[in-house]
């Protein structure tokens, strides 16, 4: 098994139950992600990419097939195991931000520091850090709702980074935005690319998926070939 | 307007059924509230609201007697009052009434009928007309010719056949044969208002001999105003003739002072504490029932926001909007006032069927017209404060954000959630302070119910007899007549041991008396104590301990030299450090002089309320001293009703002219001198009990509305990271922020409940810091409880679900 990839993924297959129907989101996925890669995932809505991050955030358990993070077989553990791997391991940006509302900038920033136990002055270095990065440093006492799009998916973004992750998660970062603000948000992604991070992004926007270096095209909850996807 | 009123009604009547669950829980909230106060209300009409049944009660006032160094007002006696009839010119009519049981004969049977002496002016005071017959005779008040007889409707009717061909009849009673002068109507007692009235009642004979008994304070005197006169003029005269009387005889009325209190006052005065307490625990438990509808429409505000922006989109004002929404909690909280009626009656009848409970106007309870009115003014008070809240906060919202309000997440709606959260708090606090009041109440009871009371009061039956003066007219028959029926009820089966006494522990009479010991240290001064007397072997069938000396004995006879036992306190405050056996002591009663020896001590015995014990007792010996109403007291050995029927044959074949018609364990004796406190403590706990079931599930209703509304913020945090564990916690800790704010604010503001809880609990610290603990105890594993499920709900949480909605 240990040939070095960050995940590996070995016949994925995620069946929803619902009212009876069966659907089948995910078939059979085989995938391998590497270290400081930048891969992005594409189809059609309702394709499945939503429920591939999902898995590969340990958000959602696999109905079967293997999932290897970092060498270690992660699709046999508990609820609460996996939301520690989570919390190390797994940086969320979502479409819709999802940053909380009761809490200021700061305070979302640090808050998956404060479920790793990690130390107020610790945390204070590392969400400085990380707003910065995103240069929303001047903003740590607002309130999200007083921010605009923009200004919240970079937040978000710092708050996806803070913990230091070993793979940056996008379901379609850029879906709630206007295009200046897509365009600034996805500069920030190729920088941090350049910087080391391992990312994997949903997009449907061709610009920004030619922006990865990989692409993954997904059909009715499989994998296709590049040109496959194209004729369809 | 009209027509926009009923519109609304329609429209609020539609709401309600398209939500009946909500309706449901709404209704029954209101009803527990609003019935609690509407039953208590009832209870306060009849005790304290209706006015008396006198004419023109502003003008009757009743003289009491206070002590100028200190002390409970007392009753006037004998003396002052012959003085206080004649002596208040400001006065219309003055008179005395004085309660005595009777024994009347009836169909060839002994009865013990509740009795009154009264003197010529007590009816005019009171301005109470005979229903038939004729006015007592002026020569009738003179003691041997007193032998005419009023009696009252409901006895003449149930009991004596209503037959007003009995005016002008002769009966039997206390072996004495009285003319049936008049029927009075049905009157409450003279004391209060919360008991019936006697049931016979006598013209009032003066003789010397209670002239003299200068320590039986026990005359109710009755004083009514001439019209325009004021209680300040009749005050003053009294105080004059106060300073007259101590003069004249300061052994009666030395540093006394009489003064008028208003018949209200009087007959309901102990009326107003326990009913006023139970009214604002009855308030307290209907606003937190207000708080919790309140966070209920609060929370449907928040999914009818929609609903209310398209009808302020069709032209709605927001006037309009907020008038909707009171009309609807109105609606609603007359529905609950309708079913909390009946709760109400229901509540009523438990508590008048009720045997333990003494709560004073329950009798007379009902729902009437007053009480209607009352119910339906809270309930549309009700409905207002609830209603306003939540309308309120819909009013303040820009209807057009309200809609896009879903869509921008979690930050919206925090307004609302911040005063649903101090709704909580302020329940919370309610709670706490209904428990603090609680918890003292039950400290009192129980320190009340577990002091020594100088006696053991199982397996005692105490059976009460009356001897007709006539067939017992001196102390030998009477001697003759206990020997005979002791000796009888010591060979009944299960009887251990037989005796008998003029009182029984916890009746809360008996007599005063002065006495000095010749040749002690406070030599000389008459020394105030109080009298009983006992037969051989009482303080043995009563379970109280001697402490030093002996018990009387059947040899303490009339010849022998008379004997005397004193109680424990008397012993301590006169021969602290001496010992008292073989002592003369000098004492006087109803104006009788006698000596005696000490020859025991016995343990102090509860006079009045369990813990009311220290009293200087002398007791003399029933076989040198007997009386002839007594109470026989027998220890037996089988459930002590068993031996009732047994007894009622025996006394029969013994002595057919002799009532023996109260029969009642010991322990009933206990829990009349309870009553009281046993129905503030029920009835307060219900409330706090109930209380504490409301904040409970509003507590719950809060969290598990915050869990659903914040699923999505629940499914983030856990993306980031959370485990179940720690979503669990986090949830835990915000429902017992909330609850431990409302437990601070509750128990700060509790101190105010033992001030107003403070003549009903006694001998217990209003700061005790085990109820302020056990109350906060009980308040957080309350909430815990009430947390856990939403808590462990938002643990469960999918959270890719949560996130894809
Ligand atoms: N919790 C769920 N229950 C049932 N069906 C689901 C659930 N989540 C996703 N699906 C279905 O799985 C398929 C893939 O969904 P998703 O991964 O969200 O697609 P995408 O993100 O590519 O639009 C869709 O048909 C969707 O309806
Ligand atoms: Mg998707």
């Amino acid at each position: 098994m240990e040939n070095g990839a960050l995940i590996r993924l070995l016949g994925i297959s995620k069946v929803f139950l619902t009212d009876e129907v069966e659907t089948h989101a995910l078939d059979q996925i085989h995938l391998e992600i590497q270290q400081g890669e930048f891969v992005s995932v594409a189809g059609p809505s309702g394709c499945g990419k939503s429920t591939l991050l999902s898995i590969l955030g340990l958000l959602e358990a696999p109905t079967s097939g293997q999932y290897w993070l970092k060498g270690t077989p992660v699709h046999t553990l508990g609820v609460a195991e996996r939301a520690r791997i989570r919390n190390r391991e797994i940086g969320f940006i979502f479409q819709a931000f999802n940053l909380i509302g009761d809490l200021t900038v700061y305070e979302n920033v640090e808050l998956p520091l404060t479920y790793r136990g990690v130390s107020a002055g610790e945390r204070k270095k590392l969400v400085l850090e990380a707003l910065e990065r995103v240069g929303m440093a001047h903003r740590l006492k607002h309130y999200p709702s007083q921010l605009s799009g923009g200004q919240q998916q970079r937040v978000a973004v710092a708050r996806a980074l803070a913990g230091k992750p070993s793979i940056l998660l996008a379901d379609e970062p850029t879906g709630n935005l206007d295009s200046a603000n897509s365009d600034s948000v996805m500069d920030l992604l190729s920088e941090l690319h350049a910087g080391g991070s391992t990312i994997c992004m949903v997009t449907h926007d061709p610009r920004f998926a030619r922006r990865a270096q990989r692409t993954i095209h997904l059909f009715d909850g499989r994998v296709v070939p590049a040109s496959q996807a194209a004729a369809l | 307007m009209f027509s926009g009123l009923l519109q609304d009604l329609r429209y609020g009547f539609r709401q309600l059924r398209k939500e009946p669950l909500f309706a449901a829980v709404a209704i029954l909230l209101l009803a527990i509230g609003i019935g609690a106060n509407t039953a208590i209300f009832s209870v306060i009409d009849s005790a304290l609201l209706r006015p008396l049944p006198y004419p023109e009660p502003e003008r009757l006032f009743y003289v009491q007697v206070k002590n100028l160094e200190g002390g409970a007002a007392v009753l006037p006696n004998m003396f002052e009052y012959l003085a206080l009839e004649k002596g208040i010119s400001s006065a219309e009519a003055v008179g005395a009434i004085l309660g005595q049981p009777f024994n009347l004969k009836w169909g060839g049977r002994s009865m013990l009928v509740s009795g009154a002496y009264v003197s010529p002016g007590y009816f005019r005071a009171l301005g109470v007309k005979l229903l038939a017959g004729r006015e007592f005779f002026p020569d009738e008040y003179v003691s041997g010719k007193n032998q005419a007889v009023y009696f009252a409707e409901a006895l003449w009717r149930q009991r004596l056949g209503g037959d007003l061909g009995i005016l002008g009849k002769t009966v039997e009673m206390e072996k004495e044969v009285h003319v049936v002068a008049g029927i009075l109507p049905g009157l409450p007692s003279q004391r209060s208002t919360a008991t019936r009235g006697p049931e016979a009642v006598v013209p009032l004979p003066i003789t010397q001999e209670m002239v003299d008994a200068f320590d039986r304070r026990s005359m109710v005197v009755a004083v009514r105003l001439k019209k325009g006169a004021t209680k300040e003029q009749a005050d003053e005269e009294i105080r004059a003739l106060y300073r007259r009387l101590a003069e004249q005889e300061p052994r009666s009325s030395g540093n006394k002072e009489g003064f008028l209190v208003s018949a209200d006052q009087f007959l309901r005065g102990s009326a107003h504490q326990p009913l006023i307490v139970l009214a604002l625990a009855a308030g307290l438990a209907l606003l937190l029932s207000c708080a919790n509808l309140a966070g209920l429409l609060l929370a449907r505000a928040s999914s009818r926001l929609r609903e209310l922006a398209i009808r302020s989109a069709l032209g709605a004002s927001q006037v309009r909007i907020f008038r909707q929404m009171l009309t609807e909690s109105v609606l609603l909280s007359l529905l609950g006032g309708a079913a909390g009626l009946g709760a109400a009656g229901w509540a009523i009848d438990v508590l008048r069927n009720w045997d333990r409970l003494r709560l004073p106007g329950i009798r007379g309870a009902e729902i009437n017209l007053n009480v209607l009115l009352f119910a339906l003014a809270v309930s549309v008070a009700a409905g207002l404060v609830f209603g306003t809240a939540p309308a309120w906060s819909v009013l303040r919202l820009n209807l057009a954000t309200a809609l896009n309000e879903e869509s921008r997440g979690a930050s919206a709606g925090r307004g609302r959630s911040l005063l649903r959260s101090l709704l909580i708090g302020a329940e919370v606090a309610i709670c706490a302070t209904l428990l603090v009041g609680s918890g003292l109440l039950w400290r009192t009871y129980y320190r009340l119910t577990q002091t020594d009371m100088g006696f053991r009061p199982d397996n005692v039956l105490l059976v009460r007899t009356m001897l007709p003066e006539a067939a017992y007219p001196d102390d030998a028959a009477r001697s003759e007549f206990y020997r005979t029926v002791l000796g009888r009820m010591r060979d009944l089966p299960g009887v251990v041991e037989a005796s008998v006494t003029a009182y029984p522990p916890l009746a809360g009479v008996n007599w005063g008396c002065m006495f000095r010991a010749p040749g002690h240290a406070t030599a000389g001064e008459f020394q105030q104590a109080y009298y009983n007397t006992v037969s051989p072997r009482y303080f043995a069938a009563i379970g109280a301990r001697l402490m030093a000396g002996r018990d009387f004995q059947d040899s303490d006879t009339r010849e022998a030299p008379r004997v005397i036992i004193i109680s424990e306190t008397l012993r301590r405050q006169f021969f602290p450090g001496e010992d008292p056996i073989g002592r003369e002591i000098e004492f006087v009663l109803m104006g009788a002089k006698r000596a005696a020896t000490v020859v025991g001590v016995v343990q102090d015995i509860a006079f009045d309320q369990p813990d009311n014990t220290r009293r200087a007792m002398i007791y003399e010996s029933f076989t040198q001293q007997p009386w002839a109403f007594p109470f026989f007291a027998l220890k037996t050995a089988v459930p002590p009703m068993n031996l009732a029927p047994g007894i009622a044959k025996m006394m029969s074949e013994v002595a057919p002219d002799v009532s023996a018609d109260q029969v009642n364990e010991l322990r009933v004796l206990i829990e009349r001198a309870t009553g009281q406190h046993t129905a503030a403590l029920l009835l307060f706990g219900v409330f706090a009990g109930l209380a504490v079931l409301l904040s409970g599930v509003g507590l719950y209703g809060v969290l598990a509305l915050a869990v659903a509304q914040q699923r999505r913020d629940i499914g983030i945090r856990m993306a980031l990271g959370a485990t179940p564990g720690m979503i669990r916690t986090m949830t835990l800790r915000s429902g017992l922020v909330l609850a431990g704010v409302g437990i601070v604010a509750g128990l700060a503001s509790a101190p105010l409940t033992g001030q107003t809880l403070r003549r009903m609990i006694y001998g217990v610290d209003a700061f005790d810091p085990a109820v302020y603990a056990g109350v906060a105890v009980l308040l957080a594993v309350v909430s815990l409880c009430a947390a856990l499920v939403p808590a462990l709900r938002a643990s469960r949480l999918d959270p890719a679900a949560a996130l894809r909605e």
